[in-house]
């Protein structure tokens, strides 16, 4: 196991070169996926109240609010 | 194919189709290929286990130059045709391509750190490959340098079509010029000069990551879009 984390000499290196690319990909991932959930509800929750005030104000039958 | 997809209804509805696929298809080749690559493949015989920075850095270059194209033809089109979902795509591009550019440069230093004795030369590969660099980072900041982002568009999609004439110097440069970094292993005349225990982790992480970065381009089309469409609503709402 020692010498797998080793790398012959050139663990440095290796691990450095693969953690900063794994790394890379799991917070871009992570990231780019937070973000896009979190403006759906937004979108969700502006279409809601957006339809809400229109049939409020009459222009939209309130039972028949679209879903966003 | 291009009027198409250009209408963001049908793109929106396309993505949708091709999110988890590539989620499951990236997750899968990330997992597999870095078993097959710090594990399961052979040490070289020269380099030994300094090799198997090479599982990592050759798909960032690959996905660095094939995004760049990408970012460039993405430009063209917006430029020529004024298709605003080529803007979008283009802003999509630019963030992962410009990280797997960083990626290469980085990977590749510390690959020549031990395997050539230095971290970096000037020389026509490495040079070429930080100007590629350079190229994302200008369109990153003409993008998203405006308050409007439609101000930004034009300037950066040109500087993208700029760039683009830097794609065969990067590719071609260790033909061109007597470099310290190696010549094709893989995309040369006269075939592969890799063997295939070698070459299976390197095409299995290029696939993750090659999954990967389509993700990203289809999730932050989606986001960029969502986000316009979220500011249209708002702005219907002040309104009314």
């Amino acid at each position: 196991m020692a010498g797998f984390f080793a790398m012959g000499g050139y663990g440095a290196f290796v691990w450095t070169g693969w953690g900063l690319t794994l790394v890379f990909v799991l917070l871009l991932w992570l990231h780019t996926e937070t973000r896009l959930a979190k403006l759906q509800s937004q979108l969700q929750s502006q279409l809601q109240s957006q339809l809400q005030s229109q049939a409020e104000n009459g222009k939209t039958d309130a039972k028949n609010l679209p879903e966003a | 194919m291009f009027d198409y997809l250009a209408n963001p209804t049908r793109f929106m509805r396309l993505a949708d189709y091709t999110v988890w696929p590539l989620r499951l298809i990236a997750a899968a080749g990330l997992l597999i290929g870095s078993w097959l690559g710090l594990a399961s493949s052979p040490a070289d015989y020269q380099q030994g286990d300094a090799v198997r920075l090479m599982y990592v850095h050759v798909p960032s270059a690959w996905l660095a130059l094939s995004s760049y194209l990408m970012l460039g033809l993405a430009s063209l089109f917006f430029i020529v045709w004024r298709h605003p979902l080529a803007d979008i795509a283009a802003r999509a591009i630019a963030p992962a391509g410009a990280g797997f550019a960083f990626l290469t440069l980085v990977t590749g230093a510390l690959w020549g750190a031990p395997i050539w004795g230095t971290w970096w030369v000037w020389d026509g590969r490495l040079t070429s490959m930080l100007v590629l660099f350079f190229f994302f980072i200008g369109y990153l900041a003409l993008a998203n340098g405006f308050d409007r982002p439609e101000r930004g568009a034009r300037p950066a999609a040109i500087l993208a079509m700029v760039g683009v004439l830097n794609l065969p110097i990067v590719k071609f440069s260790v033909d061109w010029w007597n470099t310290l970094h190696q010549p094709a292993s893989i995309l040369r005349s006269g075939g592969m000069a890799i063997d295939s225990a070698m070459l299976w982790p390197l095409f299995t992480m290029f696939a993750g990551l090659q999954a990967f970065f389509l993700l990203m381009v289809v999730q932050r089309m989606r986001l960029l879009l969502g986000q316009a469409r979220l500011a249209r609503l708002a702005d219907q709402q002040e309104a009314s």
